[in-house]
């Protein structure tokens, strides 16, 4: 699932609109400008104000708000990204995703590593924690809150941080089944 | 003919595993499917197999699309294990087909590896709590398991008592993917 986001997301080769009220973030991906992200001061898990992405009236395709910077300070370590996200209405995908780049990376592949949290339909506030190394040839560190379909996702208190190396690993897949006799 | 429409169903299924919000009202499973408002997913505390619930799946109107209740866990400890899933299932009116649903991704989304919604073997109508299972090889360049069940068309599906489990080799195989080598190249058959 990862892997087509990426794959959406890149095949637009960052064809990006700005969000122009939200400085240092961005829309990508194939549906791009069937979405709409603005700044929530209103709904906010801190502070003055949280973003909001939403789907327009023809929403179509995926749309994704994101950051892509270059992650040379933190080279050879490892980070946690923090994000805090809140969801409503999103009843086809919604997700929080995450990857390093390096020189080869394909632009639909999951790069040399990041993590993917596919999100509630409906949720409060919510805190996801990714946790990844940042190898030698990583040019660029991506992440974004993205949506297939009709809702709204808010995303505030994002956070890069170093962490001791031995904090496990968090690309926020599961690897076991749960909850197969619904008594959860 | 009934070839030709078992593949656009099992391509329109695969496609669509990928889109899911994850149900607040039960942990782990989200849905799949195109027409998310044609479905009311909820956990079922009187219609169950055992325990205190099971979760159904139920139309409010001619649906779009099929929908389907869905699981997604990366391969993992699976590869190159042959897996079963299998579940409880009962059926209320079904006017299409229902049916425990699993497909095994590869390298991308757009790889199926195994697949097997039980489309050759659908329920249909009303059926009583019965058994039923999906066994797939996940193979060693698996990344991810989708595994579930579906509904397509209106009606109620339930499920309940599910078990993913690495099964050896004597346990067959189901689905469209169980052909050990090629067939029918002549075009004869």
């Amino acid at each position: 699932m990862f892997r087509l986001i990426a794959a959406v997301v890149l095949c637009s080769s960052f064809a990006a609109a700005a969000a122009d009220e939200i400085p240092g973030w961005f829309l990508s991906g194939g549906g791009r400008k069937t979405f709409e992200a603005v700044l929530d001061k209103a709904v906010k898990h801190s502070g003055r104000s949280s973003a909001q992405l939403r789907s327009g009236p023809k929403a179509s395709g995926y749309g994704t708000l994101m950051q892509s910077f270059n992650p040379s300070s933190l080279v050879g370590k490892r980070i946690r990204l923090t994000a805090w996200i809140r969801t409503e209405g999103a009843t086809g995908r919604v997700d929080f995703w995450s990857r390093v780049q390096g020189p080869s990376s394909p632009g639909d592949g999951e790069g040399l590593g990041g993590g993917h949290y596919n999100l509630p339909e409906n949720s409060d506030w919510v805190r996801y924690d990714m946790v990844f190394d940042i190898p030698e040839q990583g040019l660029s560190l991506q992440f974004g809150v993205g949506l297939d379909g009709p809702g709204k996702v808010w995303v505030d208190d994002v956070r890069i941080d170093e962490v001791p190396k031995a904090t496990p690993l968090q690309d926020g897949h599961r690897h076991e089944p749960e909850n197969l006799d619904f008594e959860k | 003919m009934s070839t030709c429409r078992l593949t656009l169903l099992a391509c329109c299924a695969l496609a669509a595993t990928a889109a899911a919000g994850t149900l607040a009202e039960l942990p782990g499973w989200a849905f799949a499917g195109e027409d998310r408002a044609a479905f009311t997913i909820t956990r079922d505390l009187q219609v169950r197999h055992s325990g205190s619930a099971a979760a159904k799946i139920s139309t409010t109107r001619e649906p779009r699309s099929y929908g389907a209740l869905v699981q997604t866990i990366d391969a993992g400890k699976y590869t190159g294990r042959r897996v079963r899933l299998s579940a409880w299932v009962k059926t209320s009116g079904v006017a299409g087909f229902a049916g425990l649903l699993m497909r095994v991704e590869g390298t991308s989304p757009q790889v199926s590896l195994a697949f097997d919604n039980m489309q050759d073997r659908p329920l249909r109508g009303s059926t009583e709590w019965t058994r039923h299972v999906v066994v797939l090889e996940v193979a060693s360049v698996a990344r991810r398991i989708h595994f579930g069940v579906m509904l397509s068309g209106p009606g109620t599906v339930w499920i309940d008592d599910g078990q993913l489990e690495i099964v050896d080799a004597t346990v067959p195989t189901t689905g469209l993917n169980k052909a050990e080598g090629p067939h029918n190249t002549d075009f004869e058959d």
